[in-house]
This record gives C-alpha cells, structure tokens and sequence, in this order.
C-alpha cells in the first residue's frame, strides 16, 4: 500500500498531539517517525535528514504551518516532499492559502485512522515516492 | 494498544492541566489591557489546542466548551466583541468547568459538560454580538496616564511572542531526591576528610604521599561544592508556578468582598526549591486573603480618606543575600494595635499587664499565636479558625520565618524570608560550656572578642556598643541553662540579625566555619526549643543547630 519504510515528520507544538498522529501512523503500519515543535524546528529536521512525509499542524508558535510549507517549498531539496496539513474546521477558509503554496492535501481533525489513510492514499497517487512496491 | 492510549490520555491531562494553570492570569489581565493581541493569541491557541486533542479522544464535553470558548475569542480578536467583564465572567466560568472535566477524566468518570455553562457561554456571546456600538464601550475610570504606542496593524497581529525554548527532561522527583540525598552524603564524607587532610598535614607534612593526599581532597573539596550547587539548582523553579494562580484569586476574593484591587507581581522568575514551591502556597494565600479581607478598605471608605478607590497589592519576591524574601504589600488600613491588644486579652492569651509591657512590635506577632483568629469573625473567607498560626507553622517548617510591619492608614506589609537551600547551609560552630553548637550563617553578621568590661548593663539588660550603636547581650549559656566555662577576661561575641532585630550572643568560644548538611528531627517542635535540625561534623560528632529566630523572640520579646 504505502513505502512503509519512509521517515515521517510530525509537526506540532502539543505533544499530546504529536503523539496521537504518531499513533495513528503507526496503526497504518509506518515504522519510522520523528517529532518537531514547530515549522522552524521542522525545517532544521528535514534539511538535515531524508524524510518521505510532512504532516504538519496549521497553528504553531514562532514558524506556524502555512510558512513552513512555505519554506519548505522553496527550498530545492524539499520541494517536491509530500505535505499534509492538519487544521480545524474553522481554518477550512484559509486551506486555498495552503493549497496555492503547494500542499498535497489537508485534513481537518478530529479525524480517524480511516480518513488519514485515505487522505495519504490521494497523495500517493500524485506522488509516487509514498507508494509501496 | 489500550496502554498505549492509556499513556496518550495521561499526557493529554497533564498538558491540558498545565495549559488550563497559564491561561487564568491571562483572563485577568485581559480584562485590563482589553486590545492586546498577544494575550488574546495566547489565550485562543490554549483553546484550540485543547479543542484539537480532546476531539480525537473522544471527550466531547471538553470540545463543546473549548468550541465555545474559542470562538468568543475568535470574535474578540476580530474586533467584533470587546472583553466584558460578563465575557470574561463566562470564559472563566468555562475554564474552572473543563478544569472540573479534566479530573473526571483522571478518574476515568463521564465527562459531560455542565449545559448551564454551556448556556452561560452562548448567552455571553449572542448579548455581546447583538450589543448596539455605544453600548459596547464600558466605563472606563481612568487612573494613571495611559501610554499610546503607535504601530502599524500588520506589525501587531504579526508579533506573536517567541516561546522560550528551553529544552527540558521530564524525572521521577523520587530520582532527583536520591541524587540530593547522596550529594548530602558527599558533603559530610568531604568535611570529614578535609578535617583528617588537615590533622595528617600537621602531623607529617613533608610526607610525599600527604602531601598528595591533601591535594585530591582540595580538589574533591571544589568539585563537591560544585555538585551540591548543581544538584540544589535541579530542583528549583521559579516562583511564577505559585503565583500565576494569584490574579484570578484576587479577583474573585475582591469582588465577593465589594473590594476594588489591583494586584502587581514582581519578581516571579526569582527561584525556589521545589519544596517551597509546594508549602508557600497556602500561607501566601492567606495573608492576600488577609490583606484583602481586613487590610484593605472598602471603595467610599478608601475615596473618603483620600486615597485611590482601588486598593494595591504587591507581591515582590526577591533574592537577598542567601535567603530568599517574598514581600506582600497592600496599601490598606494597617493593623490596629489596640484591637490586637484587646482581642489577646479577651482570648486570654496575655494579661492585662503582660500586653502593657508589650512593644507594638511583640504585639502585632500575638497574631501568630494558635487560638488568635476565629470564628466570630464576620466573613467566612478567612477566619475559620485557621489562623496566622498555621502560616507561620508552613513558613517554620521551610526553615524560614514572617515578619510583620505595620503603618495605620498606610497599609501592612508581611515579609516572608526563606532559606535559598534546606539542606546545606554554612554554619558557624561554637562551643557553650562543654557542648558544640551550629548557628546558621545566615544569622550572623560578624563575630567579635571582648573584653569583659565592655559589657555594660542597662536596666538589668546587657548590652554591647558594636560601632557605635548599642545592641542588647544575652548569654547563650544562661539561654540553653548550660553551666558555662570560669568567666574568662575575654569573651566570644556573635552579633546576630534576624530579620530586622539586632542583638549580641555571648559564647565560650567560636570554633569556625563549616559547611554543614541540616538534618531534621521528627518529633520536637523547632518553635518551641529554637532547634532547628542537627548534623554530623566533619570530625564526627552529632552537633545540634540553633534556630536564632525562634530563640532571639523568646528572649526579646518582653520590653
């Protein structure tokens, strides 16, 4: 189903959160997953490290989610990493920000196991290093 | 997996707890600084936060609530609402019901929210929705001047503040007590051994291998008092954890008592052990309750002696020498001390003529004596039989103690002094007849040699000339009823300072300065025989350690 082998970043100033999507990714069967406290800490991460995923909360202190997709998209090396955002249904207006800068494709929590499979299936097909042989 | 999310949801509460802790004072301060964006920021992201988790939980009453909540917040940081103080009312209301949400789920109890609360907070927001424009604006009493800073609107709403990003460790408290329990042990092994180095150095000094000796055990000597630095900083923490529940106390207490106050911190950063971060909570509550409930007075009474209508209290918490000081301040009436006076007699507390005798000083302390406050006090906030007696006990207990100074119509200001560490202190060792004494350090302001003539009476008090100033003696031997040494022509003087009280020790001799480790002992009341704990001496002995406070009161108490 997917490259189960990948390194996954989850980004969020929560830790509970942090753990949850961990969880969460875990249960689709992902084995390999790093945390940041936010974009900046993300951005350190990935520039120093391969990874195969970003999933990213929207509101986070001192680099928040729209402009680490920002950066990371303007970064020739990360540009093209698959990114999914995680928001909340009263964010749903800014998601055409997100989209226009290049995300993959958002999710509005609470969600479930269930739907975040889905969603990181819709990125697959677009981006064939999610994919699994 | 279920202990996986068993882990999941303790971690939710306990980051749910503390977030729930910081946004309180915010409330408070918001109602104040109305515009602010930072704090509005701060405060929504709390909630959305706590929003977010809860939803994939499954914990729907902390959900509805912190919707509610955070769209109000929304809509103030929009400019659609402006922070009432019913909204504020609303949103408290709604933390104090998740924070009752949270321990259900502690306890693995339903977790429903409170429909009234609900309610409360819809009604909040539709009235402040529908509010027509001039209504919006509340009276505001302009009392200071108000500072206008220019900006432009994208640099605010921009400037959210950076975090401070310290990285932390998450320990067992049990660990970082063992660790403190063999520093504690290290100490004592280090002073015995620098006490042998010392001995075998006079004995064979020129002895290669001694001489080695003496060396390592210098150096140990440096690396110990640098660990036990190191180790007493691990577990301290500023003191903003025990006060950041004050703001909104003070509010609510003013409130129900028809009392305007304006509560100032300073000094929160100041740290403390953890200790005393657990035990000061309770007696500071109660002095600010004090302060609040007697010390300051009711608005018209407040405007009709001139003064301004609300009423200020300062909570300073600073470092002072060794000791840690946390000053609370209010700029009310002052303590009356002839109700004091009449109150002690009444109780039968002291005689008439023991309360003539009395200094004003020795009186405004009979407040600190078990029996003093009770039930017949109009209020129910702070007189329930849990008097100054017990603030003064949890200060004691710290090793610290509480002074009191008073000005009629000026206000009062409750002075607590704490220790900076409880464990190892720096003691000076004296001698009294044949025992060895420890006296802290921190009581001593210098140490003298007289001549026996020098000290002179008055009234039948002794007393010294020290610079000038002339300072009441006491000797220690009469104190402890120890039968002292043949009066020699010279003797061993400590001139002592507690607090703001100075006065002269009498010793048969002063052995020197030692670095000792305070260990308590259970079962006496330190109150009572003015020990303070006892400790083991780099030459092995157990040697008792004097608690000057409670022995200099016994002794100056009566004028």
């Amino acid at each position: 189903m997917f490259n189960y082998k990948i390194k996954i970043l989850v980004v969020d100033d929560f830790p509970t959160m942090r753990r949850i999507l961990k969880n969460l990714l875990k249960q689709i069967g992902f084995e390999n997953i790093d945390e940041a406290e936010n974009g900046e800490d993300g951005l350190r991460k990935l520039r120093s490290s391969e990874y195969g995923l970003v999933v990213s909360d929207w509101n986070m202190p001192v680099m928040d989610g729209l402009q680490f997709l920002k950066s990371v998209r303007s970064d020739p090396n990360l540009k093209d990493i698959p990114f999914l955002m995680v928001t909340a249904e009263a964010e749903k207006e800014k998601v055409v920000d997100a989209i226009k800068s290049g995300v993959d494709n958002y999710i509005v929590k609470p969600f479930t196991g269930e739907v975040l499979k889905e969603k990181l299936e819709k990125i697959a097909q677009k981006k064939p290093s999610l994919k699994g042989g | 997996m279920a202990d996986e999310m068993d882990e999941i949801i303790n971690e939710f509460i306990v980051e749910a707890e503390e977030i729930l802790e910081q946004l309180d004072p915010l409330f408070v301060e918001l109602e104040h600084r109305r515009q602010d964006p930072e704090i509005i920021n701060e405060i929504f992201r709390g909630m959305h936060t706590l929003k977010g988790a809860a939803g994939f939980l499954g914990f729907q009453g902390v959900v509805d609530i912190a919707h509610r909540a955070e769209t109000i917040l929304k809509k103030i940081r929009e400019g659609e609402i402006l922070p009432t103080t019913k909204i504020t009312d609303a949103i408290l209301k709604g933390t104090d019901s998740l924070r009752i949400l949270i321990s259900k789920i502690k306890n693995k109890e339903e977790a429903e929210a409170d429909q009234s609360v609900l309610k409360m907070l819809d009604n909040a927001l539709q009235e402040a929705l529908t509010q027509k424009p001039e209504e919006k604006f509340e009276e505001i009493t302009v009392t200071e001047k108000v500072e206008v800073k220019p900006s432009k609107p994208e640099e605010v709403v921009t400037q959210i503040p950076k975090e401070k990003e310290v990285a932390t460790l998450r320990v067992d408290v049990e660990r970082i007590d063992k660790v403190m329990d063999l520093a504690g042990e290290i100490v004592l092994a280090r002073n015995r051994l620098l006490n042998l180095a010392a001995k075998l150095e006079s004995k064979y000094g020129g002895d290669d291998h001694v001489e080695g000796l003496v060396e390592s055990v210098s150096f140990l000597d440096r690396v110990t008092s640098d660990l036990q630095l190191a180790v007493m900083k691990m577990r301290m923490q500023p003191l903003q954890k025990v006060f950041v529940k004050f703001p909104r106390m003070v509010r609510d207490l003013a409130k129900t008592l028809g009392k305007e106050v304006d509560l100032e911190i300073i000094g929160e950063d100041t740290e403390v052990d953890k200790s005393v971060i657990e035990h000061i909570g309770d007696p500071l509550v109660h002095i600010i309750r004090n302060s609040i409930d007697h010390g300051i007075e009711s608005p018209e009474e407040r405007v009709s002696k001139g003064k301004p209508q609300k009423g200020k209290i300062v909570i300073d918490a600073y470092q002072k020498g060794t000791q840690i000081v946390i000053d609370i301040s209010d700029d009310g009436k002052g303590i009356d001390i002839e109700a004091i006076k009449s109150k002690a007699i009444t109780r039968g507390l002291v005689t008439v003529e023991e309360a003539e005798k009395m200094s004003d000083d020795a009186i405004i302390n009979l407040i600190f004596l078990p029996g003093f406050s009770t039930k017949d006090i109009s209020t129910e906030l702070s007189g329930r039989g849990v008097g100054m007696d017990v603030v003064k006990s949890n200060v004691a207990k710290l090793n610290g103690y509480v002074e009191i100074f008073t000005e009629k119509d000026r206000g009062t200001t409750f002075r607590i002094s704490l220790p900076l560490t409880l464990a190892i202190i720096q003691a000076m060792m004296i001698q009294v007849g044949d025992e060895t004494y420890a006296i802290p350090q921190s009581m001593i302001e210098e140490t003298l040699r007289v001549g026996i003539n020098e000290i002179k009476e008055v009234t039948g008090q002794k007393v010294l000339t020290v610079r000038e100033k002339v300072l009441p003696l006491f000797i220690l031997n009469e104190i402890l009823g120890i039968p002292g040494h043949a009066e020699s022509q010279k003797r061993y003087i400590l001139v002592a300072s507690v607090g703001e009280k100075r006065f002269c020790i009498s010793v048969d001799s002063v052995l020197g300065q030692e670095e000792i480790v305070i260990k308590t002992i259970n079962g006496i009341d330190s109150e009572e025989c003015g020990i303070m704990g006892a400790t083991i001496t780099g030459d092995g002995k157990v040697v008792l350690i004097l608690d000057l406070a409670v022995i200099s009161r016994k002794v100056l108490t009566a004028k």
